[in-house]
């Protein structure tokens, strides 16, 4: 048989798969940052995203067609991942019996997969954005970007509530966003 | 070109950082998914700013040591709120010193029952060895992060990201697990590697025994002895026996990254671990190819350059990133 083209999306049936493709190629960024948000692990969410495409993939072989858009439910798909995900960590993490309830000191440093010093203006205009923020929401948005602390931990140390805590944090991070200029990032 | 304007206005981004917070919190997160969902549906913009806000996210918790320390002295100058179980002074030059070394360690007391908790990480191309507690070893690769939890009846390891060779110091009253994706390993004595890559989780045992159980589905479990390797797949959860050698289950602490037969996209998950430049694979197709051989992690490039010699594929090395990418002209057969 001459197939007149010969690439990825029409290794499988047409129509169907380039759907998923491009729902892959338009997406997956922001799949794998909605789960790493939910899942707060960068591997567990490209796990998971991968996991929900492949699902999409073998919905759509099957024919079988969603009144949904189909963005929708990718991220449906990717929701219910995490929940279960989230459900399994709790069993395992089930503290024993006798064990008071007061929250652990838990640190977690990521790891630096790409070693990336931010440019030096960016770097500059970071601070300068921090420094134009309350003490306050600041330090909740460090503690919980750079020392990956959760809301409640934070809250603790900071004497505030969770939900404070979380509006701090958004505040901080639109302020500093929108502060630290970048030329076009790379794709 | 330079696009120095900001794409969004300040009241999407404080939307879409709501969103990022939202997310984040335990409590009530299930019940906002679908309004999550309306937001992005309401506006095309909307998932761009989210995107646009996690990214800026994700680069400040990637930060260098020096970076963040700089911003947290500055910031969050009295950030121990643990004086309880450690002097002041004392934890923040024990912090201070963790952090240089890329790993960082806490200790807690839980009133009559002995909680010994620690979190280790490790950077790019950086491999260290560990003393648990208990006094097992455990061997943490490039870009790879492992959290302990060790209670009254219990050792729990969690392997957050990347790849661990653990020595385990038998204890048969004090279970020892790993727990790495959707799988649990249940030690009996015994050392063996766990590596999460690109889906999937390996385990290669080289000494003793183990138990290899897929999370949810009792059922679902293997057993694998010195020599043999279990690898659990994200996407169908099934586990699969097969065969190692030492060499090829913890090489990677000599340096040399062995693969038999692994699909390309595992083999870079690993790669880039070690490589000061994400390697990246462009189109599903090359995903696929499966790869056998040896990377010596300091000569990556060379690796890559040698590359498509055996795969019909092209190399871009860019400035902060290298691309991979199908050779159309030998895909298409003609």
């Amino acid at each position: 048989m001459n197939q007149p083209q010969d690439s990825i999306d029409t290794l499988a049936a047409p129509g169907h798969e380039t759907g998923v493709a491009a729902l892959f190629r338009e997406h997956n960024r922001a799949l794998v940052a909605f789960l790493q948000c939910r899942l707060g692990s960068l591997a567990d969410a490209q796990e998971l995203a991968q996991e929900s495409f492949l699902r999409m993939l073998a919905l759509e072989r099957l024919g079988q067609q969603q009144a949904d858009s189909p963005r929708a439910f990718l991220f449906r798909i990717a929701a219910n991942l995490a929940v279960d995900r989230l459900r399994m960590r709790k069993l395992r993490d089930v503290p024993p019996i006798e064990e008071v309830p007061e929250p652990m000191p838990e640190l977690h440093l990521a790891p630096v997969p790409e070693r990336h010093a931010m440019a030096s203006e960016q770097w500059r205009e970071l601070q300068v954005a921090l420094r134009e923020l309350p003490a306050k929401t600041s330090q909740a948005f460090v503690l919980h970007v750079l020392e990956g602390r959760d809301f409640d931990a934070i809250a603790q140390t900071m004497n505030l509530s969770a939900r404070m805590v979380r509006y701090h944090v958004t505040r901080a991070l639109a302020h500093c966003r929108a502060r630290v200029v970048e030329e076009r990032e790379m794709p | 070109m330079a696009n120095t304007q900001q794409p969004f206005d300040e009241p999407m981004l404080l939307a879409a950082a709501d969103w990022w917070t939202r997310l984040r919190d335990p409590r009530g997160a299930e019940a906002s998914v679908e309004q999550w969902l309306d937001w992005t549906a309401r506006d095309e913009r909307h998932l761009a700013a989210f995107e646009y806000v996690s990214a800026f996210g994700a680069r400040l918790g990637r930060l260098d040591a020096t970076a963040r320390r700089q911003l947290l002295g500055e910031f969050a100058p009295v950030a121990a709120p643990h004086r309880r179980w450690l002097p002041m002074a004392a934890a923040a030059s024990v912090a201070a010193l963790l952090v240089a070394g890329g790993c960082l360690l806490w200790w807690g007391r839980v009133a009559g029952n002995a909680v010994v908790q620690a979190t280790y990480a490790s950077s790019t191309g950086q491999n260290r060895d560990i003393v648990l507690a208990d006094g097992s070893r455990v061997a943490l690769g490039g870009a790879s992060r492992l959290s302990v939890r060790f209670t009254a009846g219990q050792r729990l390891a969690t392997l957050e990201a990347g790849e661990a060779y653990f020595q385990v110091k038998h204890d048969a009253r004090h279970p020892f697990e790993v727990v790495a994706g959707g799988i649990t390993v249940h030690d009996i004595g015994t050392a063996f590697d766990v590596r999460r890559s690109g889906g999937e989780v390996a385990v290669a045992v080289t000494e003793g025994q183990v138990r290899v159980a897929a999370a949810g589905d009792a059922a679902n479990t293997l057993d694998a002895g010195a020599e043999q390797r279990v690898v659990w797949n994200a996407a169908t959860h099934a586990l699969s026996l097969g065969t190692t050698t030492p060499e090829q289950a913890a090489g990677w602490r000599g340096n040399r990254l062995e693969f038999v037969d692994e699909p390309l996209a595992v083999v870079l998950a690993s790669v880039n671990r070690y490589s000061d430049r994400p390697v990246r694979l462009e189109g599903a197709d090359l995903a696929g190819l499966s790869f056998t051989g040896t990377v010596h992690a300091d000569d990556i490039d060379g690796w890559l350059r040698a590359l498509p010699q055996v795969f019909p594929l092209q190399v871009a090395m860019g400035e902060h990133a290298v691309t991979l990418s199908a050779n159309t002209a030998a895909t298409q057969r003609h």
